[in-house]
């Protein structure tokens, strides 16, 4: 009984290597765990993880390390789209397309709301994920471009703090800036 | 510098002092004047992104001296100019012409006479 149980796992070795090597390489590929602000494990490969010069120096620090990588500053909701970039980036790295790599960033900022950029740029900054905070910062430049006060102010979630005369003032002599911008 | 960076970060709670200065860097003159509208922290950032950034490009309206003067500070990197000097006269030369240019375009110059064209060409060494 259990030779026989053993032997077509042997012959599916034997006639579909490929296969077999390929699932050996996706097991054997290293995971890190690392652990957000809100207390959402995440287990992300390691060649994804390398990507985050914050993560990746403290690796360098403690090689041996297999403790969770705490992230003090990095909410799960950013983070999970973070991930999603940098898992596209390290496609491009293998297999450099310059003209590829920009449409795959475009896409990706073009689908995220206002709320997901902002939130994501505070991330990639701790994370120093240089390539992924010059896409955002690119992005949101692009939406704030000649939008009004109001736009930018709910944009950002600021808070006005500036009081009424100061703000009548600064409008007064930036009137001519606030002419033709586009709709909210 | 350290503790008004930190207050910037305070305010905004999470967008970092230095990323707000590389977003507001990206706009173009009207638009930084607008976000400056929006809250202290936005003001600051632009007022100093003013001197630094490496062109100026205004040809959207024709802007008077009063006008033109805060928002062209001393800056040393500035390289690139591009003016509408249609309400402009020769005074103005002081608060537009700096010796880090490279590129001039004044459009609508006709208040400016030949003089102050040739001083131009005295100022600006490096102008191609």
């Amino acid at each position: 009984m259990s030779s026989s149980a053993e032997n077509p796992t042997l012959t599916a070795e034997i006639t579909k290597p490929s296969t077999e090597i390929a699932t050996e390489t996706a097991q054997s590929a290293k995971k890190i765990t690392l652990k957000t602000s809100d207390d959402q494990i995440f287990e992300v490969e390691e060649s994804v993880a390398m990507e985050f010069a914050t993560v990746k120096s403290f690796f360098e620090d403690a090689p041996s390390s297999t403790d969770t990588v705490p992230l003090p500053n990095v909410p799960a909701k950013p983070f999970s789209q973070v991930i999603e970039f940098c898992k596209e980036q390290i496609k491009f790295k293998a297999n450099p397309d310059e003209t590829e790599k920009k449409r795959s960033n475009s896409e990706f900022v073009k689908e995220k709301t206002n709320e997901d950029l902002v939130e994501m740029i505070p991330v990639a900054n701790y994370l120093e994920i240089k390539d992924l905070l010059d896409v955002l910062n690119q992005a949101v430049a692009d939406r704030i471009q000649n939008r009004s006060v109001e736009y930018v102010r709910s944009f950002f979630g600021i808070d006005n703090d500036f009081t009424s005369e100061e703000e009548a003032l600064l409008r007064e002599e930036h009137a001519w800036a606030f002419e033709d911008v586009d709709e909210d | 510098m350290a503790s008004p960076e930190e207050e910037e970060e305070e305010s905004l709670d999470q967008l970092p002092g230095t990323v707000l200065g590389t977003i507001i860097s990206k706009l173009d003159v009207a638009s930084i004047c607008s976000v400056a509208s929006t809250c202290k922290t936005f003001n600051a950032c632009a007022s100093h992104i003013l001197t630094f950034i490496p062109s100026f490009h205004l040809l959207d309206i024709a802007p008077s001296i009063d006008l033109l003067r805060p928002l062209l500070p001393p800056n040393p990197y500035l390289k690139s100019l591009k003016l509408d000097c249609a309400r402009l006269d020769d005074s103005a030369i002081n608060v537009f012409v700096r010796d880090s240019l490279h590129q001039l375009y004044l459009h609508n110059c006709a208040n400016f006479s030949g003089k102050l064209i040739s001083e131009i060409g005295g100022k600006c060494a490096d102008l191609r």
